[in-house]
């Protein structure tokens, strides 16, 4: 599987620029979108799943372009979207009935047995006959996640999944998707939350301001940040200058004042040590300082 | 699968749970209730062939629109939120296939709930005794009433709320939608607009299915398409991107197509509405153009033959010229039958045909009259040019039985059935001047031709040589000839040698059923009742047979203004409705429990035979002698202009089809006779109603206009009353003139000596004046130019005691001046004995009251004295002023001056000049009337609320009426001027009265005083009908409040209104030359204030 994007664009009616010359290029596995809120990660993913139509560009599913072969590409997605709270007044069961009958499975019988191993595999075949919108919130994440996944889709796209919930939904939601990346499958994951990332993306692509600034593996994009990732130690009156001078990334009080982890091009008269960044940190820099050379690319 | 899912979470929506499950409640008690299964009510449809599926669907098909446009707002509400939505639009599913799977998941749940409403249904029909089922109405009512409605207003709302994107807007503009269709639109365009199924008859008939079939399966479809137009729109503008490549072409080429089916439907439909009506104008247009033909049919021989639904027909006619003068001839036939040859006397003849008129000219006609003329034709009969005299408005209006809408149909050619009446021009005839309103006798001979196993159905001796070929030859001439084919059985009896026969259809034995018991005494009960109708009309039942003919629900007869007579009574045939047409009145199994329940309650133990026996007396007397007419309960006036009154009456056996006075123009004259024979089986107006009688209404239109002038500036269906009102009053006047009894034997002679001939106007005066002794073209001359009246002043009635031997009676005494300048006749009907128990005896005391009538002429300007000598002490004296000033027109006294004197000597019975001064008022008393100049009104600018708007919308009627109806449970909110015997007045008893208000609305009397001094003032405050039930509950006592002007300030009077009305003294003030005023405020704790008169009294 392959998806291959080429100088995608789009424009809304606004003039609002949502999209600027994309390019990307997306294999199997697990597939994560970076990017902070407005970035255009959305706009993506609602072209890929043929919600929106793009002004420019194209978009190669297989090598086939997508807005001319839409019921094929459709019969290959699984899709969640940002918002799937609001649930039709059908029990758990029948709302993934209704899906898997949507994603083509027309075979009563095997319908409702992939139904069940669906319910089971997220942890929500005891609620079955419960009344979809009766869910929780996390339990209705996972039959959205049940419903995209069901029918045996080729490309899971998955918009935004973790927001919201508890760390523990969260990561039963990560497991369930590492889970999937095992299989000969796209998982395109649209977060911005680092962590959703670190945790289960072999792939990865920065979105700003319409455009990709990084396209890679996620070690890649963490490397970029080594030797801008600092820990240092203030005092509390001292605090304040520094949150005006540096992104701060984590501030823990002790006795003297804060420890404080910072990023920074260069550190400027303070005494630190240069620490490993993490996938956070490397966000951080990316945004701070390199998203806002012009143009900036890596 | 979407469709599944669709109507699974359509049923576990709470909204459509309750609200179906609360349509089905409702229906389920209609159905109870409404079809005679529980309780002594039903509704008066119920018994219309096919009413069960029928009206149920008719109601849940408004509710169902209603829930449609909430739920599919709703629908798409859901999915424009980002929910679930978004994830099934990325599913490889069609747009196509995704919206018409949620259509169909609705449609599926509403189609259960029909099926529910059908079930309930059809166990009702079982349940009941008198209901029949039939199969077919119960699939096809859903397919025609409710399916293309739901799929028209559920395209139609998904479609707007595609474009507005606005629930709420969504459904204010549909809601607005059905009350635009249901209170604007209405029959606009043929009724076009009518989505909804509310105006479009839809009513079954076992003899002939639906009314117009074709037509209302063509709106019906054009809705269902529209409806499947809307979805395809949806389809089209679905916010999803498509998934075929040629989406875009095939959507819009298939809303195209469905576009354009649905317009030409509905173009179509109003094209063949259209056209009939372009037609309709048309023959309007050549009958106004149309002169007096010398022409006339003295004889027809008729040969017909019913095949399919066509009447093939050859006419042989004899023709007379009834003067000297040659002209072509022209006759009128039904337009859709197409003429195929004419030849006078053996000759084929070149002739002219537009549209209804076949015009024979003058060079075809050889010299020696009569010719004989023969026709060929063959086609079905056009309704659409049918009674081009009623106006577009009355036709235009649903035949509604209630609810059920019936159809329109004037006549019926189809191969199953036939019902072909005068109307229906399907025998030609002389199309002279107003030929519609002329009925000319001429001898008829009719052979029919049709399927063995129908039965035929005509006027006249009948015979039948072999099946399915009919001869009838009528005895005398006659003036209508009607033919009636179709699936009848028969019950016959014979009663004073008139063969009496109802024919029905098999399934309809409603009739045997309601009177089982009885089967014997039926015949006994019928020569019963004829004969009391004949004695009071004096002339005997001039036919040899009578026959009653259930005819289609959907026959429709238009009450004309030139005769009583509707095309539903022809000569020995009234055609009445299958299963009583809906009428309550005919629904004999109601009727009866009605019967039972009111015996009970006057503790009268009723067996069953009796009770029967009430029961035919009550329907046959409605129905065929004295039908009643009733407006919200209250028994209103029989009129001309009141649809539907009276349609089965035999009155027009009696006169209209046995009599005709031939005059040229408009047959005034046979309308004063026909309206004066009927007045003499009418029994008088008993409960007084507070508003105007028809000649009330007469009066106050004719003004200082004479009949002559109305007749050219009014229309024909305003004039008629007019008419029949003038035509009394110069039929009494005659009566009068030659002494009563005498007068009426005179009159039925001449018409019975004058039966089935026409009659002519010379004719007709010759005997007149030779009876009379006035020569009656003068007389004839002055009614119909003359434009003064008599005016009548009456003075206080004493009653003596008198001693005639041993016996004691009483003698009244009535002093009555004519100040008009016209002389006028009075009728006066006395009344005597106590009161007693007036609801029992009522009836018989009346007939008593009947013999003690007597008419008097009252010359201008005299004055008279009226005497009476009854056994018992007189109790009310009815007073009827036929056509003078005096407003109301009949009126009643009880206010008697009893003197307590013994042994008076003079009285007499009758009429006798007389000395007394009849004043107005006395030379010491200043009357201001509401009538008089000195009365003025003050309204307020009250803000004329809402309400008030709709309170004058509903009586918008009366708009353009100068007195109002008294309107006691909603008064107006300004001064209206109302009439009535309650109320004073010199002619026009009448008063303003309005609701109270603030006391800034008032009524202002001004008096002249010519001398200065002490006066008594008084005020008239009229009894009002309902008062004890309409005014203030807190206080017990009631006040109006009066202000008086005086010399010596202003004062400001409390009057409690008094219970039976009168004059009330307000007290005594000076007032000096000049005006004294007097002011009664709108300020009161009673609902509504009534301002009438004052009266001021020199000390």
């Amino acid at each position: 599987m392959e998806i291959k994007i080429e100088h995608l664009e789009k424009e809304y009616k606004n003039h609002f620029k949502a999209l600027n010359d994309v390019n990307l290029t997306i294999t199997d596995g697990m597939f994560g979108l970076l990017g902070p809120n407005g970035a255009g990660k959305s706009t993506l993913m609602r072209i890929l799943v043929t919600l929106l139509k793009p002004s420019g560009g194209k978009v190669y599913v297989n090598g086939k372009e997508l807005s001319e072969n839409r019921k094929e590409v459709r019969s290959m997605l699984g899709y969640l979207p940002q918002d799937f709270r609001f649930f039709v007044k059908l029990k758990t069961w029948e709302f993934l009935d209704y899906a898997a009958s949507m994603a083509g499975m027309t075979n009563k019988k095997e319908r409702l047995k992939a139904v069940d191993e669906m319910l089971e595999s997220v942890g929500l075949f005891d609620v079955r006959n419960r009344y979809a919108n009766k869910l929780s919130g996390g339990m209705k994440r996972r039959l959205g996640i049940a419903q995209a996944l069901i029918g045996d889709p080729k490309i899971i796209i998955v918009d935004e999944p973790t927001t919201g919930l508890d760390p523990e939904e969260r990561i039963r939601f990560r497991n369930i998707l590492s889970n999937l990346s095992q299989k000969e499958v796209i998982i395109i994951l649209s977060t911005h939350i680092v962590g959703d990332i670190s945790s289960t993306c072999n792939k990865m692509a920065l979105l700003n301001e319409g455009s990709v600034h990084f396209e890679g593996g996620p070690e890649e994009f963490v490397r970029l940040a080594d030797g801008h990732v600092f820990r240092t130690h203030v005092l509390a009156d001292e605090m304040k200058n520094i949150n005006e001078r540096y992104p701060v990334v984590s501030s823990v009080p002790d006795e003297m004042g804060y420890e404080v982890e910072l990023v920074a091009d260069k550190l400027d008269g303070l005494k630190g040590e240069v620490i490993t960044p993490n996938l956070e940190h490397a966000y951080v820099y990316f945004m701070e300082y390199m998203a806002k050379k012009e143009g900036a690319t890596v | 699968m979407v469709a599944r899912y669709e109507s699974k979470t359509l049923l576990r929506s709470w909204f459509f749970r309750i609200f179906s499950a609360l349509a089905l409640i409702i229906i389920i008690f209609f159905d109870l209730f409404g079809f005679g299964v529980i309780g002594g009510t039903g509704l008066p449809g119920r018994l219309i062939p096919g009413a069960v599926p029928y009206l149920n669907l008719f109601f849940l098909n408004i509710a169902q629109a209603v829930i449609a446009i909430f739920l599919s707002a709703d629908f798409l509400g859901r999915d424009k939120k980002l929910d679930t939505t978004e994830a099934f639009y990325i599913r490889d599913i069609s747009n196509f296939a995704y919206v018409t799977g949620k259509t169909l998941g609705i449609l599926k749940v509403f189609v259960i709930l029909n099926l529910i409403v059908l079930l309930i249904g059809a166990v009702i029909t079982f349940i009941s005794n008198d209901l029949n089922f039939n199969l077919y109405t119960f699939v096809i009512y859903p397919l025609l009433v409710s399916l293309p409605t739901l799929v028209f207003v559920l395209g139609l709302s998904f479609f707007v709320m595609m474009m507005v994107r606005n629930q709420a807007i969504t459904f204010v503009l549909l809601l607005g939608y059905i009350a635009v269709s249901l209170f604007y639109f209405q029959y606009k365009l043929y009724g076009v607009w009518d989505f909804l199924n509310y105006f479009t008859p839809m009513a079954y008939s076992d003899f002939t299915g639906f009314s117009e079939f074709y037509t209302v399966l063509l709106l019906r479809g054009a809705y269902f398409i529209a409806g499947l137009f809307f979805v395809g729109l949806t389809i089209a503008l679905l916010p999803r991107l498509p998934q075929e490549k040629k989406f875009r072409v095939t959507t819009y080429l298939l809303n195209a197509i469905l576009l354009a089916t649905a317009i030409s439907m509905f173009g179509l439909y109003i094209v063949k509405k259209g056209s009939g009506a372009d037609r309709l104008n048309e023959v309007r247009k050549i009958n106004a153009e149309l002169k007096d033909s010398p022409y006339s049919v003295e004889s027809y021989d008729i040969n017909l033959v019913h095949e399919g639904s066509k009447i093939i027909t050859t006419v042989v006619m004899s023709v007379a010229d009834t003067s000297d003068i040659n002209d072509h001839l022209v006759f009128a036939l039904n337009p859709g039958l197409k003429v195929e040859s004419v030849k006078v006397n053996g000759k084929n003849v070149d002739y002219t045909r537009n549209l209804h008129l076949i015009t024979i000219p003058e060079t075809a006609l050889e010299g020696n009259f009569p010719v004989d003329i023969e026709m060929k034709y063959s086609g079905n009969i056009d309704n659409s040019v049918m009674y081009p005299d009623i106006s577009d408005e009355t036709r235009s209006r649903a035949n509604r039985a209630n609810m059920s809408v019936l159809g329109k149909d004037f006549a019926y050619v189809t191969p199953g059935y036939v019902l072909l009446t005068r109307e229906a021009n399907w025998y030609p005839v002389v199309a002279t001047d107003k030929y519609w309103t002329k009925f000319r006798f001429s001898d008829f001979m009719v052979q029919v031709k049709t399927k063995p196993e129908l039965t035929v159905i005509a006027q006249g001796e009948e015979e039948s040589p072999e099946p399915g070929v009919f001869v009838f030859d009528p005895k005398n001439k006659l003036n209508a000839f009607s033919l009636t084919i179709g699936n009848y059985i028969s019950d016959e009896m014979e009663i004073d040698s008139v063969r009496m026969r109802v024919f029905r259809h098999p399934k309809h034995n409603a009739y045997l059923l309601a009177f089982d018991s009885i089967r014997d005494t039926i015949p006994y009960l019928i020569k019963e009742m004829k004969n009391d109708y004949e004695r009071k009309l004096g002339i005997k039942y001039p036919f040899d047979k009578f026959y009653v003919v259930e005819a289609p629900v959907h026959y429709l007869a238009y009450m004309r203004s030139f005769t009583l007579a509707t095309e539903n009574q022809m000569p020995e045939i009234v055609y009445f409705p299958e299963n009583g047409g809906g009428n309550w009145r005919n629904d004999l199994n109601i009727q009866s429990k009605m019967i039972e329940s009111m015996s009970k309650r006057t503790e009268e133990e009723l067996s069953k035979e009796e009770l029967q026996v009430k029961l035919f007396k009550r329907f046959i007397g409605e129905n065929f002698f004295q039908p009643t007419s009733f407006f919200m309960g209250i028994r209103i006036d029989e009129s001309r202009k009141v649809d539907g009154w009276g349609p089965y009456q035999v009155f027009p056996m009696f006169y209209t089809y046995r009599d005709f006075i031939d005059q040229k123009g408009y047959p005034v004259l046979n309308i004063a006779m026909e309206s004066y024979l009927f007045s003499r089986q009418k029994t008088m107006t008993r409960g007084f109603s507070s508003g105007l009688n028809s000649t009330d209404k007469v009066i106050l239109s004719l003004k200082d206009k004479s009949l002559n002038e109305l007749i050219k500036e009014k229309q024909e269906e305003e004039f008629a009353n007019i008419i029949a009102a003038k035509g009394t009053q110069l039929f009494n006047t005659l009566r009068v003139q030659t002494g009563d009894k005498d007068f009426d034997g005179f009159i039925d002679s001449l018409l019975a000596a004058n039966a089935f001939t026409n009659y002519s106007l010379k004719a007709f005066s010759d005997d007149i004046s030779a009876k009379t002794g006035n020569d009656f073209r003068q007389t004839l001359n002055t009614w119909m130019n003359e434009n003064k009246t008599a005016a009548f002043l009456f003075g206080r009635a004493d009653v003596y005691k008198i001693t005639d031997g041993d016996r004691v009676r009483h003698f009244i005494s009535l002093p009555v001046k004519n100040t008009g300048e016209a002389d006028g006749i009075i009728e006066f009907m006395v009344m005597e004995g106590m009161r007693g128990n007036m609801r029992g005896r009522f009836r018989s005391r009346m007939s008593d009251a009947e013999d003690n009538k007597k008419s008097y002429l009252i010359k201008a300007g005299e004055t008279v004295e009226i005497g009476f000598i009854t056994e018992q002490e007189p109790r009310v004296i009815f007073v009827n002023t036929f056509l003078a000033k005096n407003i109301p027109s009949s009126s009643r006294i009880f206010d008697f001056n009893v003197i307590e004197k013994e042994g008076y000597k003079d009285y007499f019975e009758g009429i006798r000049p007389s000395k007394k001064e009849v004043r107005y008022a006395e030379p010491f008393e200043i009357i201001v009337d509401n009538e008089d100049k000195g009365c003025e009104v003050i309204n307020t600018a009250e803000t004329n609320s809402i309400k008030d708007w709709w309170v004058n919308r509903q009586n918008a009627l009366e708009e353009d009426m100068e007195y109002k109806s008294f309107r006691f449970w909603n008064p107006p909110y300004k001064w209206e001027l109302v009439a009535g015997a309650n109320f004073f007045g010199k002619y026009i008893k009448s008063a303003y009265f309005k609701r109270s208000g603030n006391g800034d609305a008032r009524i202002k009397w001004s008096a002249d005083i010519k001398e200065s001094g002490d006066y008594d003032v008084y005020a008239y405050l009229p009894r009002t009908m309902g008062r004890g039930r309409f005014r203030n509950k807190k206080k017990k006592e009631d006040k109006y409040l009066f202000i008086v002007h005086h010399d010596d300030g202003d004062e400001d009077i409390e009057v409690t209104i008094p219970e039976n009305g009168g004059w009330e003294l307000l007290g005594d003030f000076y007032f000096s030359e000049g005006k004294a005023v007097i002011e009664l405020s709108d300020k009161t704790d009673a609902s509504m204030v009534i301002g009438d008169a004052i009266k001021l009294v020199k000390r």
